[in-house]
């Protein structure tokens, strides 16, 4: 990373990473120039703040809620300290038997490794019901159907082995070579960086029950939602898909 | 300068946001500028009756929150260019949102929209509160079952507790052969136990469940139940329409099924 100062925004709260090797008076002034430049993106939110590449002191750390308070509308509520979150939450997983319960989506943005979006995946057990809402910064593989009201969201890829009903959001930092794969792909939403797509209005009555029949009879074959030109494409996952996204 | 209508019912399932529905559909197709707006936060239905699901980009608790603007969580209908959903949201519950916040969000509704209809979600909790806060009229729904009607019975009073200014009922599912017969009360018989003012009664249809399953509410067309709810909509305008002979109609209908 060239930059000495990085904000990224999640759902949940900002992550900062610092340059562990500049000196800290020289990094405050960076740190305050970016939330400058930020703080109309980041809004007036309540966040919590996650801190990364360096270890602050007390005082620093002080000193950077300052610089976040006088510079922007946010609402800092907690200072996520990573290392001792993460491993409470794999003491706590060690401890508690494997259950088939999707994770919230405040402790998946608490777990990830150091890098966004590497090539880890999370991975889930289990349907996605409504109401239900995952979201993390790795790539996303569901053993289980979304259902619809039910919403993933992932910085990476997201790939369903089940059926895709819901909402799915991939690269939502942006990442325009992220893409949704699904056995069956029917979403009411999927949306890829910054493109959205809507699933067709349903046609009415007898027409939908024949159109879901034939539609079944031919599409046994997994599907895939990528994003073509700032077009989200939804096509077969085969092998003319994979020799396009081999490139 | 709008008003605000609350559909509420107490009871679950009786049929409040059909009714929403219908009513927000039958009052853009008589050119009023209209916003449904779902308050059921956590298990929303609006959007699927409506068949708006796959455009739900922002929701309520969003604009309650500040992380969008008010128009770009609203929702244009498929069919009517005056008529906007505000969805709720899925992943939150109730205490997200404050009476005093609805009734603001209201307020700033009503400088732009002829009617804001809030689809209340069963029960009397936070829910309800947020609904009712901003209210200026209140539709309540019921249904001729004992249990329908001893709940609409504590909604009115909890409305009228809240000052809200105008409390009307609508019968639903209704069957005429069944009253006939005495094994159902009338609307007449309802009105008896509630004392409020009739502003309609819908026969129990079939087409409503086909109309919901397809995400198109049936208000206006040619069936019992279109009709019915078409001149709930106009009588809330304030026309003067009569109701419906149920009974004949349905006459017509059987005489059909016999032949």
């Amino acid at each position: 990373m060239n930059q000495s100062v990085t904000i990224k925004g999640t759902k949940s709260g900002i992550i900062l990473v610092l340059d562990p090797g500049m000196a800290f008076d020289q990094l405050r002034e960076e740190i305050k120039k970016h939330f400058i430049e930020a703080a109309s993106f980041l809004g007036k939110n309540n966040m919590g703040l996650i801190i990364r590449g360096r270890k602050l002191t007390e005082a620093e750390e002080e000193e950077v809620l300052g610089i976040i308070a006088d510079n922007t509308q946010l609402n800092i509520t907690c200072v996520v300290d990573e290392e001792s979150e993460t491993e409470r939450l794999f003491n706590m997983s060690r401890t508690v038997e494997e259950k088939v319960v999707p994770v919230k989506s405040e402790n998946i943005d608490m777990t990830i490794p150091a890098d966004v979006c590497d090539n880890n995946a999370q991975i889930l057990v289990g349907n996605l019901r409504s109401g239900q809402d995952v979201s993390c910064e790795q790539n996303v593989v569901i053993l289980g159907d979304v259902k619809p009201g039910a919403s993933v969201t992932s910085y990476g890829s997201i790939f369903i082995l089940g059926e895709l009903r819901g909402n799915a959001f991939a690269g939502a930092g942006g990442d325009n070579s992220a893409i949704v794969m699904a056995l069956k792909l029917n979403p009411l939403q999927v949306r890829i960086a910054d493109a959205i797509a809507i699933s067709p209005d349903a046609e009415k009555g007898p027409k939908l029950k024949l159109k879901k029949k034939k539609i079944m009879s031919n599409e046994n074959e997994p599907e895939v939602a990528y994003m073509e030109n700032g077009h989200i494409i939804k096509a077969l996952y085969g092998p003319s898909f994979l020799r396009q996204f081999g490139k | 300068m709008g008003e605000v209508i609350v559909v509420t019912s107490g009871k679950g399932g009786v049929g409040k946001t059909t009714t929403t529905a219908n009513l927000g559909t039958g009052l853009a197709k008589l050119n009023k500028k209209v916003v449904l707006i779902d308050t059921d936060i956590g298990l929303r239905n609006l959007d699927v009756v409506m068949g708006l699901e796959n455009r739900i980009v922002y929701n309520l608790v969003d604009v309650i929150e500040g992380n969008c603007k008010l128009k770009q969580a609203l929702i244009r209908d498929k069919k009517y260019e005056s008529l906007f959903l505000l969805p709720a949201a899925q992943t939150k519950d109730k205490t997200s949102v404050t009476p005093e916040q609805m009734k603001k969000l209201t307020e700033e509704l009503k400088a732009e929209y002829d009617y804001i209809i809030l689809d209340c979600p069963a029960g009397i909790e936070q829910g309800f509160k947020n609904a009712i806060a901003g209210a200026d009229r209140a539709l309540v729904v019921t249904t001729p079952e004992v249990s329908a009607v001893r709940d609409a019975d504590r909604i009115i009073g909890l409305l009228e507790a809240n000052e809200i200014g105008k409390t009307q009922l609508i019968v639903n599912r209704l069957r005429p052969d069944m009253v006939k017969r005495g094994d159902m009360m009338s609307a007449d018989d309802v009105i008896d136990i509630l004392a409020v003012e009739l502003v309609g009664q819908v026969p129990d249809d079939e087409n409503i469940v086909i109309a919901t399953n397809n995400g198109e509410p049936l208000v206006g067309d040619n069936s019992l139940a279109g009709q019915a709810y078409m001149n709930i909509c106009r009588r809330v305008t304030g026309e003067q329409v009569p109701f419906l002979d149920l009974d004949a109609k349905k006459g017509i209908f059987s005489w059909f099924k016999k032949k």
